[in-house]
């Protein structure tokens, strides 16, 4: 029953991840696009585990499940499950601090290395309201985006600036692919993940229920 | 990358060493009770003693990051290329001289080559330079998950039980584990594991069906279970069902070992609590008593608990040395790579321990796995498999792309039982040849002996290794024990 609803509620289900240095402000990205809300705070982050936020696109109810690091980005010791069926990727750095920029570069390695070939990534460059401590120009990021291959945008999370856009954006970009490839499958909740797979926390969740859900 | 963070006498309720799966929920528990947790790994992975890797990952495991004192020597065979990691063939060829050559293909040939090439003699690095079997191996590398310790979850037992409650149902998938099967000289033949498939079998003679169903309905009625307990509790499981239920042959081994895993003897209570808890498992989410969890087994359970512990507040860092341990009146101090930390609580897994040695009561397991280039025993589907022969018991897993393992096409048979490896090879050998046959379809064989290591007085250890268990449920009990301690002792402050 709870499967019927929830394949009502979306046409796609998307996982996002968030990463890049401590501090650059991917939490204050993810609640300002998911709560609308801002929370200037200098103490890292703990706590945020994912945020949910449904949205549309061409008729299609998106709903983006938004997965921030939980303070394991500071040794650099996001686990290796963290990127496990991740679509998109939002690679964040502080515009103000040239150093989260310079570390871009090892945080995509590290995508390559354990995120799925295909997944799709965008550059953000946060905290661009702060102009007079700026000291990564627009141009270098936009470079670098073009160096990559993705796509590229400054925010900010404070003034709400282009946060929308950017998941919006990278939303755009994966379901496109999806609908390229064959594996549109995978991400449309009727067919969710294959017949067989199970679901823990649904005491009543059974392969034979599933797989009539898919029939 | 530069490190900019630091550690320098920062104070915790609890220090981890160790990111296995008994140290990771211990971790993640106490720091749920809003504890200040450091959890700590010397390896640049997640895991420990479960860990899984990716096949370059696995060769760097192999030849560089693992610790000799649990896994003295490892067995590969890429293709017909056999080599044996721990003996190095040193002084023979300098690897550097064919690497440029070999590398222009793929780098991840290279890389491989550059790993092994201290174990190769010049003929083999050459054969292998320009063997097939590796380029698909590396080609795909990152599709494989390759376990040091292969496992799955009962439907129904205090993992899946921590898991829910924990709320990780939101971080790990799982699919059911399509079939248990007994590995015979015929082949494989499935277990009649439940009344259901008892009564669908066609392959049953009606008087083993009437045997099964008796035994079945026994250990489904508690007054029948505690009759048997109390009349016959410490005598032989095997005994009983020999004598009483009158099983034998491939019935009996399908009860005893596929069904209650003994593989070593076990009391008629042990085998009627065993049962009863894989009957129980059925039905919960579909027919299977098993899950198997997408991309690996501990590791990825690990690695839940640890993230759950980050957003927790717990710190993690990886690749770090632990230079000193110091008790003091209140807790310990130690000593780490990034910074002096002090801490009221250490909880450790005994490799950690300068000293350890092997353990002189738990008997080490010998281990073996081979990447199939087929699907051996089916596309898209998981079972757990068991060989006995005589006294011996091999607890098998088969695993394929449905669990995200292996590439699509592509098959992986893991097989382990309790021994010295030297000692068990060919057992173990004999297994798989028995499940899958044909010795050509096979891209990758591995072996290994895990041995554990042994806790020392004075510091709360976890177990020192995997165990042979096929489910992780007696891992979870580990991490009660310590967690019990912890906030027995922790519950005056």
């Amino acid at each position: 029953m709870a499967t019927a609803q929830k394949n009502a509620s979306y046409d796609y289900l998307m996982k996002l991840l968030l990463i890049g240095d401590s501090g650059v402000g991917k939490s204050c990205v993810l609640l300002r696009f998911s709560d609308d809300s801002f929370t200037p705070s200098f103490i890292t982050t703990i706590g945020i585990d994912f945020k949910i936020r449904t949205i549309e696109l061409d008729g299609k109810r998106i709903k983006l499940q938004i997965w921030d690091t939980a303070g394991q980005e500071r040794f650099r010791t996001i686990t290796t499950a963290y990127y496990r069926g991740a679509m998109g990727i939002l690679l964040v750095y502080d515009v103000t601090d040239e150093r989260s920029f310079n570390n871009i570069e090892n945080w995509y390695r590290n995508i390559e290395q354990h995120a799925s070939e295909g997944v799709n990534k965008i550059l953000i460059g946060n905290k661009c309201d702060i102009e007079e401590r700026r000291a990564v120009p627009k141009e270098k990021g936009q470079k670098l985006a073009d160096e990559l291959g993705i796509k590229f945008l400054e925010t900010s999370a404070k003034s709400n600036t282009n946060v929308d856009e950017a998941f919006f954006s990278l939303a755009r970009d994966i379901k496109k692919r999806l609908l390229d490839t064959s594996a549109e499958n995978r991400a449309q909740p009727a067919a969710a993940g294959g017949q067989d797979k199970v679901n823990i926390a649904d005491a009543q969740s059974n392969g034979y229920a599933n797989k009539a859900a898919c029939c | 990358m530069a490190e900019e963070n630091t550690l320098n006498n920062e104070e915790y309720d609890a220090v981890v060493l160790g990111t296995g799966l008994v140290e990771s929920i211990v971790a993640s528990d106490i720091a749920a009770a809003e504890k200040k947790v450091l959890h700590i790994d010397r390896n640049p992975f997640y895991g420990g003693d479960y860990a899984s890797f990716s096949l370059i990952g696995f060769i760097e495991w192999a030849t560089r990051l693992r610790d000799r004192s649990q896994v003295p020597v490892v067995d590969i065979a890429i293709g017909d290329v056999e080599m044996q990691l721990g003996a190095r063939k040193s002084g023979e060829v300098s690897a550097n001289n064919l690497l440029p050559e070999t590398a222009q293909g793929s780098c991840q040939v290279g890389e491989i080559l550059a790993m092994l090439s201290e174990y190769l003699s010049s003929e083999q690095l050459e054969q292998l330079s320009n063997s097939d079997v590796l380029k698909r191996l590396a080609g795909e590398s990152r599709r494989y998950a390759l376990e040091l310790a292969p496992k799955l979850t009962f439907c129904r037992g205090p993992l899946i039980d921590v898991l829910i409650a924990a709320g990780m149902a939101e971080y790990m998938e799982f699919k059911g584990v399509d079939a248990n099967l007994l590995v015979t000289d015929a082949g494989v033949e499935r277990v009649p594991d439940s009344k259901e498939e008892v009564f669908a079998s066609t392959a049953l003679k009606l008087i083993e069906k009437r045997k099964l169903m008796r035994l079945l309905t026994t250990i489904s009625d508690p007054e029948q279970v505690s009759k048997l307990t109390s009349e016959h509790g410490n005598e032989d499981f095997g005994d009983l069902l020999r004598k009483q239920f009158k099983l034998d042959g491939s019935l009996l081994n399908a009860v005893l070992y596929a069904v209650a895993r003994a593989t070593r003897p076990i009391s008629v209570s042990e085998g009627c609590a065993r049962v009863e808890k894989y009957l129980k498992s059925i039905g919960r989410y579909g027919r299977m008593a098993f899950l198997s969890s997408m991309y690996g087994s501990g590791a990825e359970v690990a690695q839940a608990f640890c993230r759950s512990c980050a957003v927790a507040g717990g710190t993690y860092i990886l690749s770090e040395s632990i230079k000193q341990i110091e008790k003091t009146e209140s807790g310990y101090v130690v000593e780490l790579s990034h910074g002096r930390v002090t801490t009221k609580s250490l909880i450790m897994h005994p490799s950690y321990l300068s000293d350890a040695t092997e353990s002189e009561t738990e008997v080490p397991i010998a281990r073996r796995f081979t990447v199939l280039d087929f699907p051996a025993l089916g596309e898209d589907t998981t079972s757990m498999l068991s060989f006995v022969e005589g006294s011996h018991v091999v607890s098998m897993l088969y695993l394929t792309s449905a669990t995200m393992v292996v590439p699509k096409g592509k098959s992986l048979m893991y097989a382990w039982t309790e021994g010295r490896y030297s000692q068990s090879k060919e057992l173990l050998d004999r297994a798989i040849d028995s499940a899958v046959g044909d010795k050509a379809h096979r891209m990758l064989s591995v072996g290994f002996e895990c041995r554990a290591l042994a806790p020392r007085g004075g510091y709360t250890c976890t177990p020192g290794m995997a165990d042979e268990s096929v489910d992780l449920d007696s891992a979870v009990q580990a991490a009660q024990q310590i967690l019990d301690a912890f906030f027995g002792s922790g519950s005056n402050e």
